[in-house]
């Protein structure tokens, strides 16, 4: 899987992540949107619908299941930290 | 005289951890039976016997220790008073002095808030290892115990002032709710696992704990944030047949799970704390393959539930109008009686004494020589069934919380930059969000926000959204227009 195949599928998730949400609170697809921790700016039941929509997505289209499903969405040093981390873990888990 | 007889309760109670030979604890490969939970709780009593009719608090994450404590305080005649170690430390710690805590069993150290009360602490899990036996005969055998008024254990609301308010509950308050529950619902004796997703703070947690042992169930809690949220694997794994629960957990399924989830061993379906859609009742009887489905409604003031309503299929059809399951009909030992503004008022043995410190007496009225709570929900009725319509006052519902939207405003007004603020609720995606609108010198991010309240506010009270507005908009009468309010914020939305 290229970084470009991973970003999208996480950038969709976003997307539909975002139709749940206020404006106000809709995610940035962005790199650097913080995903975990006091910036965060998702919350953890955001994140978890998050990783849920990136999991389906990844099955859907790659044949890939369970690179996330072990991860605590609270643990501070997760991968899950922003979206940066996430693509490059996803990236990593899908060999 | 009270028709509760409160000393049997406890009496059967006791019997049920010595006697039963099934599981009472299950979380992954651990296990407890009763009679290792019992052996836990004498160990327990060897430090609670010195005291009767105090206040002891478990300061602990939810752990196998956490739920003996719970029981040997009771059963030792001591009051219980569950504080969430995830607290912010000075809500904490107000929660203690309000409380007025004799004795603390924590599982780690406490916060430097805490340790300044002076409170007498101990450690729970050495105690439940290591203390010394004590039985709990002599205090079952003496007549002074377990007097029907004294207190069983104290919980906490949200209240206007930004204190929370303490509400106290007697033996009989939350006794004969038990009773009654141990009456309707089709409980299996010794098959069933009741899961815990609930901090014990929250008295939904009071259905299980007290109804569990009765049936001889066990407890399977959720430990992790991730179960708790979204609990799908661990009712498989644990094999969860009781789920007590409000109804955004089960949107939270539907919104992963559309297709539904038939293989889980669900048995009871028990909801509270929320209006329960019908479409999420249709989704529970279709998808979910829940064998028995209940609506309750009741307050943490008037002893847990004190209306009932079991669900049929039909009831998605019948109910159409009302687009929600009804909380149907009073439960036994409860008395109702409606406002001019339908605000629906309870009476009778389940009500608690007053809040702690003699605060908000007015919801508490005397008419006609008998003693009403005000409960501040607009109330209905149809072909002889009883419906929520929500609340008359500015409290909210967030994941069954009560909240009171001034206790979060008053925190607000102590952030520099922020002069006035005013809380509502944002709707989306079948959620709610708690949306701030203030007015101020600066510009105060949600970050920052979240940053300042969370030594004072649980997480799930800090907005989620920060609106700085020139000024707030002013009904006739020069208060704030909360309903315009909100009406702006969608129109700056988009919304309809």
């Amino acid at each position: 899987m290229t970084r470009d195949d991973a970003l999208a599928v996480v950038f969709e998730a976003l997307e539909r992540v975002n139709t749940d949400l206020p404006p106000d609170l809709h995610l940035i697809k962005s790199i650097e949107t913080e995903l975990l921790g006091e910036n965060a700016a998702i919350d953890s039941l955001g994140l978890f619908i998050l990783l849920s929509a990136i999991e389906e997505q990844l099955a859907e289209k790659f044949g890939i299941t369970g690179v996330l499903g072990d991860d605590d969405i609270s643990a501070t040093e997760s991968p899950l930290r922003s979206v940066g981390t996430l693509v490059d873990h996803i990236i990593e888990a899908s060999g | 005289m009270s028709a509760i007889d409160v000393k049997g309760f406890y009496t059967t109670l006791l019997e049920r951890f010595e006697t039963s030979k099934r599981a009472a604890y299950v979380y992954g490969d651990e296990r407890y039976s009763y009679g290792e939970m019992f052996e836990a709780m004498t160990r327990l009593n060897g430090l609670l016997s010195t005291r009767r009719k105090k206040r002891v608090a478990v300061y602990s994450d939810k752990c196998f220790e956490a739920y003996a404590a719970i029981f040997a305080i009771v059963l030792s005649d001591n009051c219980w008073v569950p504080i969430n170690p995830d607290l912010p430390p000075e809500r904490a710690a107000a929660m203690a002095e309000l409380a007025e805590i004799d004795l603390i069993l924590t599982d780690r150290p406490l916060p430097e808030a805490m340790v300044a009360l002076g409170i007498e602490c101990a450690s729970l899990p050495t105690l439940a290892r290591e203390g010394e036996a004590v039985s709990f005969t002599d205090c079952h055998q003496d007549s002074s115990s377990f007097l029907a008024d004294d207190l069983a254990y104290i919980m906490f609301t949200s209240g206007s002032t930004g204190t929370p308010k303490g509400v106290p509950m007697t033996h009989v308050n939350y006794i004969n709710f038990i009773k009654t529950a141990l009456d309707i619902l089709p409980f299996r004796q010794g098959e069933e696992v009741f899961a815990d997703y609930h901090d014990f703070g929250f008295d939904i947690s009071i259905v299980y704990l007290f109804c569990a042992p009765f049936v001889e169930g066990a407890f399977a809690p959720g430990c992790t944030e991730q179960e708790r949220l979204m609990p799908l694997s661990h009712i498989r794994s644990n094999g969860v047949t009781v789920l007590s629960s409000v109804p955004s957990l089960l949107s939270r399924i539907r919104m992963l799970k559309k297709d539904g989830v038939p293989d889980i061993p669900l048995q009871i379906l028990f909801m509270c704390g929320e209006p329960f859609r019908l479409d999420l009742l249709d989704y529970a009887f279709r998808k979910m393959d829940a064998a028995h489905i209940y609506n309750f409604y009741g307050l943490t003031e008037t002893g847990v539930e004190n209306f009932h309503h079991k669900c049929t299929p039909s009831d998605v059809e019948r109910f159409e109008n009302q687009g929600y399951v009804p909380i149907g009909k009073p439960l036994p030992g409860n008395g109702i009686h409606f406002t001019e503004d339908d605000e629906l008022m309870l009476s009778g043995c389940q009500l608690t004494p007053g809040y702690l410190g003699g605060v908000e007496a007015q919801r508490f009225q005397e008419i006609d020589g008998t003693r009403w709570y005000a409960t501040g929900d607009k109330v209905v009725e149809q072909e002889g069934f009883y419906f929520c319509k929500g609340r008359l006052d500015n409290q909210v519902k967030i994941s069954g919380y009560r909240v009171e939207l001034m206790d979060i405003e008053a925190h607000l007004r102590l952030i520099e930059g922020i002069d006035e603020a005013v809380c509502f609720l944002v709707d989306a995606g079948g959620r709610q969000f708690i949306a701030a609108a203030y007015v101020g010198a600066s510009e105060v991010s949600p970050v920052d926000c979240k940053a300042t309240l969370k030594d004072k506010l649980p997480s799930y009270m800090a907005p989620a959204i920060l609106w700085k507005l020139d000024a707030l908009p002013l009904n006739k009468s020069g208060k704030v227009d909360r309903p315009t309010l909100k009406r702006q914020y969608e129109t700056k939305q988009g919304a309809p």
